[in-house]
């Protein structure tokens, strides 16, 4: 009995311990801005290609942050594939009232998106060889912090090569706002599609020049 | 006592050593569990306060710059941020694709209702596309004008202090173009009324 109790009271302490460091953790995550990741880190993807006609992308949300299931989006650069509807899991479901059913992802998501292998556009295809396809595959996403805060669309973007089951990461990570760093990227000159580049920003950043 | 240093029960004598212990840990389990208690109020406290403000030296945009800034209705007329130097602004960054962002919206519904004759002017900057900002408004109408500007709304966010373009994002201009307050996420009722409050030109 008294060797328990020495050990309950020992046991106390940690607990007590333990719990005031994580009320004093989360205190610093639910004020400290500066402590809220990059979307990059917040919303990680890979892809392979599970079979010959499925993409398989596995995304990695971070503790804390969730991810819109009706927020993704695919689309392809070149006209080598073809793209189906993309097959998304069920996701929790929040019903407001205001603003109707919302579906969200916490720590992962697989998402399949089948794909069609058009042989008649090979010419697109980063190499000559058609066992070489590659294709350049944006996925658009978007996330939020659960301290109360929403990240901008983001979109991550693939090379795929159809040809392998390797898992892949994204080659280039874009914000929209940072959509022009692309332009002159020599490795994928096709991953970028005129559409996906933003419209021209310039308007604000003229009007702070124009008035010091 | 001698009698029990001599007492060849070993039970006895493991209780009498535990009791002598005991107060020691006692003690010390008082201050941790006090500690706890002063990091847990801090928790309270800290909701009843305003959120954290960015850090104001990040900001790139200054008075005239705001002021000369013009952003679409989702008629398209441009509408210059000018217009309203006279007042208090307080410029919300949002998105119909912001849960936490709509979730604030009707607060500030209520303090432009509220404070409209006491020269208070919200303006809802939408980093979203004009249809999708006018049908927001269809449904849930507020009273201050949506200005919706996918392209432009992070970025002039950004110039206003937030360093990752996270939304909501809550700025408060003074008559005259002074950024008296940056923030990041919903704002606390209470605590923002009681700055705009302070600051009202009427």
């Amino acid at each position: 009995m008294n060797v328990f109790f020495k050990v309950s009271v020992k046991l106390g302490v940690f607990v007590m311990l333990a719990f005031t460091s994580l009320a004093f953790a989360a205190d610093g995550a639910l004020v400290n801005a500066p402590e809220l990741l990059d979307a990059e880190s917040a919303f990680q993807v890979t892809a392979k290609m599970k079979d010959a006609k499925t993409i398989e992308l596995n995304y990695t949300i971070a503790d804390g942050y969730y991810m819109y299931r009706k927020r993704f989006k695919f689309e392809l650069d070149s006209g080598a594939a073809v793209l189906k509807r993309a097959i998304l899991p069920k996701g929790s479901v929040k019903q407001d009232a205001t603003f109707g059913r919302v579906e969200t992802y916490r720590r992962a998501v697989r998402v399949l998106l089948p794909v069609t292998v058009s042989r008649a556009a090979g010419g697109k295809t980063t190499s000559a060889s058609a066992d070489r396809e590659f294709i350049n595959l944006n996925a658009v996403s978007q996330g939020c912090a659960d301290v109360g805060v929403c990240y901008p669309p983001l979109t991550h973007q693939l090379a795929i090569h159809l040809g392998s089951r390797e898992t892949v990461g994204p080659v280039k990570f874009v914000r929209p706002e940072a959509a022009t760093d692309l332009i002159g990227n020599t490795l994928l000159p096709k991953l970028l599609a005129p559409a996906r580049i933003a419209k021209p920003t310039g308007s604000v950043s003229d009007l702070i020049r124009k008035n010091p | 006592m001698t009698d029990e240093n001599d007492n060849p029960n070993a039970s006895a004598a493991e209780e009498r050593h535990a009791n002598a212990m005991s107060p020691t840990l006692m003690v010390v389990c008082a201050a941790v569990f006090m500690l706890t208690l002063a990091g847990v109020a801090l928790l309270i406290g800290r909701s009843d306060t305003p959120p954290p403000e960015l850090d104001k030296t990040a900001i790139d945009v200054n008075a005239g710059s705001i002021y000369t800034s013009s952003f679409p209705d989702p008629q398209g007329r441009p509408q210059s941020l000018g217009q309203w130097q006279h007042k208090l602004l307080v410029i919300n960054f949002w998105a119909t694709w912001c849960g936490p962002c709509k979730e604030e919206m009707p607060i500030f519904d209520e303090l432009q209702k509220k404070y409209a004759a006491n020269g208070l002017q919200v303006v809802g900057i939408a980093a979203d596309n004009a249809l999708n900002v006018a049908n927001f408004e269809k449904s849930l109408p507020v009273s201050y004008p949506l200005l919706p500007d996918e392209t432009r709304a992070i970025e002039f966010s950004k110039r206003l202090g937030n360093r990752l373009g996270l939304l909501p994002h809550t700025v408060i201009v003074r008559p005259g173009g002074e950024v008296i307050r940056t923030q990041l996420g919903i704002i606390n009722e209470a605590g923002f009324e009681a700055i705009i409050r302070q600051n009202l030109p009427k």
